[in-house]
């Protein structure tokens, strides 16, 4: 008994000090001053503490125009994912033929292993042919292309935990298939929906080279590539950085405040014998 | 006015046949039932029915229109499924209201008819619950509320009373036998109870391994079982089949020379005992065991190497009804079935030649 709840312990704060590592580093960092930093990069001084970095970074660097070049990037980008892959998702539920069906999901899941960075040159080629670098255009095709697999593949998964009685009840209710999707599947499977869409965004808003290769224009520059860019520009501490990459995850976190209540929820409780 | 024929409806899946060659037309606004042991089609046939699964071969036909190729929510047929399948996500009065809102009826009609279907169900209190806060009853009852708000042709109900308790299950047939009255559908109803197809129907379809064995009203179904299966499916307790040389030895004989070829099924109502006559007679049998059924006993005789079931109506019963004591059977040879041994059908009476 005892031994158990020592083991338990022991892995769970294991686990708390594997997560909370970067994020002090990082809070400790953000908060020193660059000779600070120098001296002793991991030191904790109390009196050498300030929100200068932060004031800074958000007075000379231009961060809510970045921030907001990536937020419309990163929404359109999961607007187009997501019209595309609950519809596909649904229709491979319901595909009567095993054989397609299969083929399909297995072209999805292993496209969820080919590494970004392979495909950035042919990528980079395709876009200055059709001449859409520094034009958001460019990422939101990229971005989309890159997520769908993965998100039609987890949310294929997800639906298919949907007991097909249910589809049928609206079926024969006279509801047509975009019907079942939208008044049961969609609101049945919400929370999945939700984790799925919030994965991905935060894949996209932190996604580095991609942007970087294809958006040069300071005007058009996404947030991530251009506080990677302060490190060459202004020093090699990254005390700054480290400030800016905090703020950046601000917006992350507000929105998983907002959406948390719904995320757990996937009930199909109480339909069923 | 509606009616519902179909033919020939044969469904496969992969090598397993669910259903073979069902064919039945049914009398306008007629409750038929569908009956047979678990796995024999009955599920398949609703399916098939309402346009969830595609026949393999056959047709399906309502008020004379062919309707096989449609989808299922371009017919009008309503479904009650075995397990309810109610909208998780959905309040009773969304439940009930879904048929109507799919088909842009206006909020005010939806409001009227949701009302009156509550009404007549009693589950008016419940209307603004999810069904995860609701018995197995009141789901049951939202499951068919939501089939009958709009009117179908064809009501399909898959054994709707069998996860209720005895009460509710008796009170909830005769609902539906009061909703079959009020209104103009065929129903098409499911089950594995002989006792409900018996007390329901106006035709009783006995199904075994996807082939119709008999197809007919509970009368004929009961009392002139068209085969053994169809003999020992219904009725409880079960009917008693015996062989001929058994027969013979310890009821009346018939003339039948003892005939191989042939058993015979007595039901066990006809069976009558006779506890007066306690001589040595070796046509006496042996009563083995009693249970009470209510309004009657089942008595267990054992005569020879064979168990036969007699029912004794409770006002005839008596205390010389006891474990281990003789009694004399006798039948009345009028009741008594025929049935080919090997075929199982069942042999009509007067090509015996008696
Ligand atoms: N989707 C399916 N795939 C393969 N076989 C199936 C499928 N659905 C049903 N079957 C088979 O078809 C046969 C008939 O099934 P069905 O569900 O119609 O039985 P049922 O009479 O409704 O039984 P129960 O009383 O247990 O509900 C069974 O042998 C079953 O295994
Ligand atoms: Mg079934």
């Amino acid at each position: 008994m005892f031994i158990e709840r020592m083991i338990k312990l022991i892995v769970v704060f294991l686990s708390a000090l594997f997560i909370l590592y970067p994020l002090f580093f990082s809070v400790v960092t953000a908060l020193k001053s660059r000779e600070a930093y120098v001296e002793s990069p991991l030191g904790i001084s109390l009196d050498s503490m300030s929100l200068d970095n932060f004031i800074k970074i958000t007075n000379n660097f231009d961060f809510i125009h970045k921030m907001g070049n990536t937020a419309f990037v990163v929404i359109t980008s999961l607007i187009i994912i997501f019209a595309f892959s609950i519809p596909t998702a649904f229709y491979l539920c319901n595909m009567n033929n095993r054989v397609t069906r299969n083929f399909l999901t297995i072209i999805c899941f292993s496209f969820m292993f080919i590494p970004e960075e392979v495909l950035i040159l042919p990528e980079y080629n395709l876009m200055s042919k059709l001449g859409l670098i520094n034009n958001f255009l460019s990422v939101i095709i990229i971005f989309v292309a890159v997520s769908l697999p993965e998100c039609i593949y987890l949310l294929y998964m997800y639906f298919s935990l949907v007991p097909n009685t249910i589809i049928n009840a609206a079926r024969s209710d006279g509801a047509t298939e975009l019907q079942c999707l939208k008044r049961l599947v969609v609101p049945i499977c919400k929370g999945p929906i939700l984790v799925v869409l919030f994965t991905t965004g935060i894949a996209l808003w932190n996604s580095f080279l991609i942007p970087m290769l294809l958006l040069h224009d300071e005007d058009k520059k996404l947030l991530l590539p251009s506080l990677s860019g302060l490190i060459t520009k202004h020093s090699t501490t990254p005390t700054y950085q480290m400030a800016g990459l905090l703020l950046s995850m601000v917006p992350l976190v507000l929105v998983y405040f907002i959406f948390r209540r719904h995320i757990y929820e996937i009930s199909i409780n109480g339909s069923m014998h | 006015m509606s009616k519902v024929s179909l033919n020939n409806l044969t469904k496969d899946y992969g090598k397993t046949r669910a259903l073979s060659d069902f064919s039945f037309v049914s009398q306008e606004n007629e409750f038929v039932v569908v009956v047979g042991p678990s796995g024999c089609g009955k599920s398949t046939l609703l399916n098939l029915v309402a346009g969830l699964e595609k026949p393999t071969s056959g047709s399906v036909h309502v008020d004379g229109e062919n309707i096989t190729k449609l989808q299922p929510n371009e017919r009008n047929i309503s479904i009650v499924f075995q397990n309810y399948a109610l909208y998780p996500n959905m309040t009773v009065y969304e439940n009930l209201a879904f048929p109507l809102s799919v088909r842009k009826y206006d909020k005010a009609e939806i409001k009227e008819l949701v009302e009156e279907v509550a009404e007549k169900l009693e589950i008016s209190s419940y209307l603004k619950r999810k069904p995860k806060t609701l018995s197995g009853g009141q789901r049951q009852r939202v499951a068919i509320g939501r089939a009958m708000i709009r009117k179908p042709h064809v009501f399909l109900l898959d054994e709707p009373l069998s996860n209720l308790d005895a009460s509710l299950r008796e009170k909830t047939r005769e609902e539906l036998i009061r909703l079959h009255n009020s209104i103009e559908a065929v129903f098409l109803y499911v089950t594995h109870d002989q006792v409900e197809a018996l007390s329901m129907a106006d035709r009783i379809i006995v199904l075994n391994e996807g082939v119709i064995q008999q197809v007919g009203t509970p009368e004929e179904v009961y009392y002139c079982p068209e085969n053994l299966f169809v003999a020992k499916f219904i009725g409880s307790p079960k009917i008693n089949i015996l062989p001929t040389n058994i027969y013979n030895s310890f009821f009346e004989p018939i003339n039948l020379c003892c005939d191989d070829s042939l058993c015979v099924g007595i039901r066990p109502e006809n069976i009558m005992l006779n506890t007066d006559n306690p001589d040595n007679d070796d046509k006496n049998g042996v009563i083995t065991l009693i249970e009470m059924l209510g309004k009657e006993f089942a008595v267990h005789v054992q005569i020879g190497s064979y168990s036969l079931i007699a029912s004794v109506p409770a006002h005839t019963f008596n205390d010389s009804f006891r474990c281990g004591k003789k009694v004399q059977c006798m039948v009345d040879e009028e009741k008594v079935i025929f049935f080919d041994v090997e075929s199982g059908e069942r042999i009509q009476k007067n090509s015996l030649h008696l």
